[in-house]
């Protein structure tokens, strides 16, 4: 691991990990069935309303006015190409997680997809397999998984900078860290992608949160609900995903 | 042949139980179909204000759409504690309230946007589920879920899934907390500055 050089240090922080993950496992269970407000899922509202104001002050300053510029200065041609890189690179976490889940179907899928697109698609630029196939790749990740297993949301978590999560999400986002080989890559590599990550993924949602702040009357808990939703209906995979 | 009758009984029942279902989703889907075709005349209308299309616009969503059921749904436990006044002050302002936040995304539309009617079901208590794609070019495909029941021999939406967000569930849990935090009241002026604003 690049990333981590002294190896008791790393070892230790693994474990710790580990023990972190248990624990905020444990605490989701089912979800319960009257969902009223979902006000039950979030025990840490005070503080996950703190954390919200504060990325909501980050957002503003930096990750906001970078996606909109990203959006204004990148043509739509570009920005499909660096989204398609991206989604590319997100195959092998969403194939493990396919077999995890008991998905064939949809793990040869994302290995087929990966394979083909990382080839004839020079690299993930362009989506061959999209473009010639009726394939379909679900996005799938660890949070999914152990929803498939039977676990719970949990408690709702606001992460900061990241943004919405669970209890739940917030272990899948661990494992996959771990999971993803292209995290053991340069740090170059890895904190690049990331940048990308979070560009892409914000101009994506712009329209979505211009659309929030236009009509919510509380975008905190406007958010909060709509997460827990989504994330259910990508468990139970009730509506295609696209990916990334 | 005694079987065969057997047969027969099952196979009417059953045609008699399905039927019905199955015509209730046709007549949804034609329905939603039929408002997605004016919504789609009145945008591309190059002869009419916007003021105009603004109006027809709400004239054609509080026809199709169940606003007061949804009103009262929204603000689920609240609404029976409620004084009359404030109830009636309360649906004055959210019908006002949720027309204009959905009239006022039409203003994005440029033309090229295109939708299909992908699916149409009903289940056992009447009510349908028609899905519609909304094809955005250059954008990912949005899959919106209209919930409809008959009311009185009409249909009528009761609820917006927006790939698996439900206006319902959104808006009850945000109403909940907004009361929760500042009370009723505070909440119906909201509404109202948002309805007039």
């Amino acid at each position: 691991m690049k990333y981590c050089d002294v190896s008791w240090v790393c070892g230790l922080r693994n474990a710790a990990m580990v023990a972190l993950c248990s624990v905020m496992l444990a605490a989701c269970a089912p979800a319960p069935e009257d969902k009223e407000a979902g006000v039950l899922q979030d025990p840490f509202e005070t503080v996950n309303r703190g954390i919200f104001s504060f990325n909501e002050v980050v957002d503003n300053v930096v990750l906001e006015p970078v996606a909109r510029a990203y959006r204004f200065l990148v043509p739509e041609y570009g920005r499909q190409r660096v989204s398609n890189v991206l989604s590319n690179l997100t195959m092998p976490v969403v194939f493990i997680n396919s077999v995890l889940q008991g998905d064939p179907g949809n793990a040869f899928s994302s290995l087929f997809s990966f394979v083909l697109n990382s080839t004839f698609g020079v690299a993930g630029i362009f989506d061959f397999v999209g473009a010639n196939t009726d394939l379909q790749v679900h996005k799938e990740d660890f949070g999914q998984t152990l929803g498939v297993w039977g676990f719970g949301s949990g408690a709702y978590i606001m992460l900061p900078i990241l943004g919405p999560s669970s209890a739940r999400d917030t272990v899948g986002l661990v494992a996959d860290w771990f999971t993803d080989p292209f995290n053991y890559a340069d740090n170059e590599v890895v904190i690049t992608r990331t940048v990308l990550r979070t560009i892409d993924a914000r101009a994506d949602t712009l329209d979505l949160t211009d659309e929030v702040y236009r009509t919510s009357l509380d975008p905190y808990a406007t958010f909060r609900s709509g997460y827990l939703q989504k994330r259910d209906a990508m468990v139970k995979n009730t509506h295609s995903q696209d990916t990334e | 042949m005694i079987v065969v009758r057997q047969w027969h009984i099952l196979l009417v029942a059953l045609v008699l139980c399905v039927l019905p279902q199955r015509a209730q989703a046709d007549e949804a889907a034609d329905f939603i179909n039929d408002i997605g075709k004016r919504v789609v005349a009145i945008l591309s209308d190059k002869g009419m204000a916007d003021a105009a299309k603004d109006s027809q616009l709400q004239m054609l969503f509080k026809e199709s759409v169940d606003v007061d059921w949804i009103g009262r749904f929204v603000l689920g436990k609240y609404w029976r504690t409620a004084s009359e006044a404030q109830q009636q002050r309360y649906l004055d302002n959210y019908s006002g309230f949720l027309i204009k936040s959905y009239t006022s995304k039409f203003k994005e539309y440029t033309g090229s946007e295109t939708y299909k009617i992908l699916d149409s079901k009903t289940d056992d208590q009447g009510r349908t589920v028609v899905t519609m794609e909304l094809v955005r070019p250059g954008q990912a495909n949005v899959l919106v879920d209209y919930k409809l029941r008959k009311e009185d021999g009409k249909l009528r939406v009761f609820d917006i899934v927006v790939e698996g967000v439900s206006l319902l569930t959104t808006q009850r849990s945000e109403f909940a907390s907004v009361v929760s935090r500042k009370g009723l009241d505070y909440l119906i002026d909201q509404l109202q500055k948002r309805a007039q604003g």
